[in-house]
């Protein structure tokens, strides 16, 4: 399974990254705004997204309506991990096609349960 | 000249956040000391974390930290032993940012937008701000460490004023 984790800040990244690892995924690439994930997006092939909502150069909720308005790329479920809180704004990723989200700060068994209806039998 | 009262409706939010940040991400339990109107002579931090608000109340966030104190918060954030100055930068920049997301759920009846974080690095720099008599700073305390957080809020709806001694929020 290959995850790409979309979010600007690197240490979140690596945070997520290593709660993915513990949970026994090792294929998880990252890009550093939403630009960027949809090159990499473009250029191979990836099971989910973890998707951070306030980026610079291309937001979070601005990718998913890309990849969401793409047929070769809507199938992908895009989990969205930001501190982004408002209601209305949860509401519209979710209208937008997010599968689901996540509001920092989150544990790693946060992370495992709303990923898990995304996950194949690599988890632990 | 009066001195500005603390709005502790508008801070409790930001103290929650950041008990909660630091439990959850830091794996720290922190504690919230004196709350009071910042000093013009205000000890200054070697990071500082600032968060904008913009909307339907305006003002800022700066999550400030001691040098040690950053890179070892940093270091437990990461789960890494060695942390590189400029990922301590990103960390403290990113715990501000979840601090003030987290904050703002329990802030009712505005719609606030948080900016990108900007982090400041420099020993005992200071930041001036028109706003500065008016930021509310709140102490915390941590095993790796003492921090500080500055709340500047102006615009939101209802006032509270009310005081408050240390403890947990």
């Amino acid at each position: 399974m290959r995850i790409l984790i979309v979010d600007d800040s690197v240490s979140m990244r690596r945070v997520e990254r290593s709660m993915l690892t513990d949970m026994g995924f090792s294929d998880i690439k990252e890009a550093a705004d939403g630009s960027e994930a949809l090159k990499m997006v473009s250029s191979g092939k990836f099971d989910l997204i973890l998707l951070d909502w306030k980026m610079p150069v291309l937001s979070g909720l601005d990718t998913l309506k890309r990849l969401k308005a793409s047929p070769d790329f809507k199938s992908i479920p895009v989990v969205m991990v930001t501190s982004e809180s408002n209601k209305t704004k949860i509401l519209e990723a979710i209208q937008s096609g997010a599968a689901n989200y996540i509001i920092k700060p989150f544990s790693d068994e946060v992370l495992k349960e709303k990923l898990e209806p995304f996950l194949g039998k690599e988890t632990a | 000249m009066n001195e500005p009262v603390i709005r502790i409706d508008q801070i409790e939010p930001f103290i929650k956040a950041t008990i909660e940040t630091f439990k959850t991400m830091v794996h720290l339990k922190v504690i919230h000391g004196e709350i009071r109107v910042r000093k013009p002579s205000e000890p200054a931090s070697d990071y500082s974390g600032i968060i904008g608000l913009t909307g339907g109340a305006e003002g800022s966030v700066t999550l400030g930290f001691p040098l040690g104190t950053a890179k070892a918060v940093a270091s437990s954030f990461l789960g890494e032993e060695t942390v590189s100055e400029s990922l301590v930068a990103d960390t403290i920049g990113e715990i501000a940012n979840i601090i003030t997301g987290y904050a703002k759920k329990d802030i009712p009846g505005v719609e606030i937008n948080i900016s990108l974080p900007t982090v400041i690095k420099g020993a005992s720099h200071e930041i001036i701000s028109h706003a500065d008599d008016k930021k509310i700073i709140t102490f915390f305390v941590c095993p790796l460490g003492e921090f500080s957080l500055e709340v500047y809020l102006e615009g939101l709806p209802g006032q509270f004023p009310t005081q408050s001694g240390p403890g947990e929020a």
